[in-house]
């Protein structure tokens, strides 16, 4: 009998035909949205199961891939409805070429990119992960590009460094390969470039200051259903196979090398995103410089350590996909009205669209870290950790985060300012469009003010998972 | 008909050092040249000095499938260079004959074909080239890759490669990276990026042994390929776009 797990892989495989052929009608986007969200609950409710060995590592799906999976599907199938309930705007193209066509490969692709994500989930060999992770990003270029024709800047460098990422991994699952051959006996040059190996390959994949052009030029070009996918899943998929290769490698853990890379990185990346932040002129860019802070955050919060590391880092991604989302609706919803999100284009949204201003600042104010709002409680956990380390690192951290707070509250005053342009038709955002975002405003405010509704199911379900740095 | 490792094997008496010269020359073309023509070709020939260096370090037939998988993504990119080419083309002769078509009807047939010459020579730039990364800046940037390869080489030497590999590999990675670093053209991002990458997998299919990874990193390669020759079109076929 075929293994449980398995699929996670078959049904978005299987389904990727039918999503093919009804992508130019509502079906399609419905069709998909369905299957992730029943991705979703299979992930959570299939029991742990190793599905082979491979290369003399398990390929298996245990307790953190399930919640790290089920938070990634979830977050698609709200994505993939997002083209569908906000139409862009006809009236001319916006500063990036978004023509409003691009969604219809990103349904198909999406669930393709799903599969291979499971894929590299379930494996714990490194150069494994990296192949499959590879093939996602190959996917992805299309996903990205869609069919704008005036860039292909930010699919060719997300390619481009993606590409540059591998033969890193494919050289350090060589070295622990190595490694565990050697019966655990790591000699200290193997050690050092090994973690070169592991951390370069990381850097590049995660978008650490200097290699984040991937992240930001696609949060720029892209239409913003497709890149906060982007800035969702590749970052689920990356922390989750960093935990696991560092809670199955001790060795690297020991390294005090690397774990000072890992929190310096992070708060470089952080501090560097939060003042890019403040003086972008777009809500595209602005959501991927903020995106670039959390993630910089997220990772001085793994690399600080500590017994709730793991709990840190999955909460943190929760509400960060729960921001992202937020703000795709909130520029989708801008993009219905006007041809860009430019600050220039959207003086006067705020009377016309209210709910997707509102989504757009609850998104960025979690982000941001801003109290009472989701992202203030896994932010305050790594600004204490970091506090206990080094003053300066929470001093940083929260200087990025006023950056990306004020970055959003420009835009604020942009879209409350009085239009100069000629009157536009009166306009009402629709209504399932509407409830979407007040589900989401809710949920992003009860978790603000209850961090405990998010803390405690994650320990339930990954109460055998330990923080891989202590 | 010689198959494939039977050519590789032919081909014996040419030494790693005079490969690795080879692989300077390609390596450079991509990195200064222009045309598209000359780029795919280079591409062709240092998949198979790779190939050729190869042969000699692992089996014969890991040699031959990268060079396979060279023969697989010359023509992706070739045929995706060439529909960009052909509409650029297209466009530029549908454009300038209206501005002198009374010239031109007059002319000789030289002076009907010089510039369709010159592009070819030169290559097709529809797009607005920064000065700052024009030709002597790649000559220089390529003669400076070759000075720190050479450099690096025998500061950090790779595990189990003679000197003359250990060369090539840092190199090519190099050769890729500059050229990455300078273009944000698909085409030409696609040499850089394959430049880079056959330099890794020259050192890398002397270390792996699992075949699963090789096989599953070739294909890799070939699904790159395709993506950039999309990107490519896709380029080719849209407004022009600053770069």
């Amino acid at each position: 009998m075929m293994p449980a797990p398995l699929w996670l892989i078959l049904l978005p495989i299987g389904t990727v035909p039918l999503v093919y052929l009804l992508r130019r009608v509502k079906l399609g986007a419905i069709l998909a949205a369905a299957m992730a969200l029943l991705l979703g609950w299979l992930a959570i409710q299939l029991p742990p199961d190793v599905v082979l060995n491979l290369l003399g590592r398990s390929i298996e799906l245990d307790s953190l891939s399930q919640v790290m999976l089920t938070i990634l599907f979830l977050a698609t199938s709200v994505l993939f409805l997002i083209p569908l309930l906000c139409p862009p705007s006809t009236s001319g193209t916006s500063h990036s070429g978004v023509k409003g066509k691009e969604e219809k490969i990103f349904y198909p692709a999406g669930l393709a990119i799903l599969a291979f994500f499971v894929a590299a989930s379930l494996s714990h060999h490194l150069g494994i992960t990296a192949i499959f992770i590879q093939a996602a990003a190959i996917l992805t270029v299309f996903v990205i590009q869609g069919e704008r024709l005036d860039s292909t800047r930010a699919a060719l460098r997300f390619l481009t460094l993606m590409s540059l990422a591998t033969p890193f991994f494919l050289l350090a699952a060589w070295r622990i390969d190595l490694y565990q051959l050697g019966g655990g006996q790591a000699s200290a040059i193997n050690l050092e470039q090994t973690i070169f190996f592991v951390g370069f390959g990381f850097a590049l994949w995660l978008a650490v200051v200097p290699f984040h052009s991937w992240l930001t030029t696609t949060a720029a070009e892209s239409s913003p259903a497709t890149a906060a996918f982007v800035l969702i899943a590749f970052p689920i998929v990356v922390f989750l196979t960093l935990i696991h290769l560092l809670a199955d490698l001790p060795l690297l853990v020991d390294s005090a090398q690397l774990v000072r890379a890992i929190i310096i990185a992070g708060v470089a990346t952080a501090f560097i995103g939060g003042g890019f932040a403040l003086v972008q002129r777009g809500f595209s860019q602005l959501m991927g410089y903020s995106a670039l802070y959390d993630l910089g955050c997220i990772l001085t919060g793994l690399g600080l350590g500590g017994h709730a590391a793991v709990i840190t880092v999955l909460a943190a991604l929760s509400v960060r996909t729960l921001a992202l989302t937020l703000i795709a609706i909130g520029v989708s919803a801008v993009r219905m009205r006007v041809a860009g999100d430019g600050f220039a284009q959207v003086k006067g949204l705020a009377r016309e669209i209210p709910m997707a201003v509102a989504a757009l600042m609850i998104g960025g104010g979690i982000l941001a870290g801003v109290p009472l709002l989701a992202g203030f409680g896994p932010r305050w956990q790594i600004i204490h950790t970091g506090a206990e380390v080094n003053p300066v690192l929470p001093a940083l951290l929260v200087l990025g985060g006023l950056g990306v707070a004020i970055g959003y509250l420009r835009g604020l005053r942009a879209m409350i300012a009085p239009g100069h342009g000629p009157a536009r038709v009166t306009f009402a955002e629709p209504r399932l469009l509407l409830a979407l975002i007040s589900l989401l405003i809710v949920v992003s405010i009860l978790l603000g003010l209850f961090p405990a509704l998010l803390i405690e199911p994650l320990q339930l379900l990954t109460m055998t998972v330990s923080g891989p740095i202590q | 008909m010689p198959t494939l490792p039977e050519i590789l094997d032919q081909l014996q008496f040419i030494s790693q050092e005079a490969a690795l010269l080879g692989l300077f020359v390609t390596a450079s073309i991509i990195l200064v040249g222009r045309d598209w023509r000359s780029l795919i070709l280079a591409l062709l020939i240092q998949y198979i000095l790779v190939g050729l260096v190869l042969s000699r370090l692992v089996r014969p037939d890991i040699a031959t499938l990268k060079v396979l998988i060279g023969a697989f993504i010359c023509p992706v990119l070739f045929l995706s260079a060439r529909q960009v080419s052909v509409s650029g083309l297209a466009t530029n002769l549908a454009m300038k004959p209206r501005l002198s078509s009374n010239r031109s009807r007059s002319g000789s047939w030289w002076r009907r074909s010089y510039p369709i010459v010159v592009s070819l020579i030169k290559g097709q730039d529809r797009r607005r080239r920064p000065a700052a990364t024009g030709l002597m800046f790649r000559v220089f940037g390529a003669l400076l890759m070759i000075l720190v390869a050479i450099n690096l080489s025998n500061a950090i030497a790779l595990p189990g490669l003679p000197s003359a590999v250990n060369t090539a590999v840092y190199w090519l990675i190099l050769a890729g990276l500059i050229t990455l670093a300078l273009t944000e053209d698909p085409i030409k991002v696609g040499h850089g990026l394959f430049t880079a990458l056959v330099g890794f997998e020259l050192f890398y299919a002397t270390v792996e042994n699992s075949l699963l990874l090789i096989g599953l990193w070739g294909a890799i390669n070939l699904l790159i390929a395709l993506a950039i020759g999309y990107l490519a079109v896709v380029r080719g076929t849209g407004p022009e776009e600053e770069v």
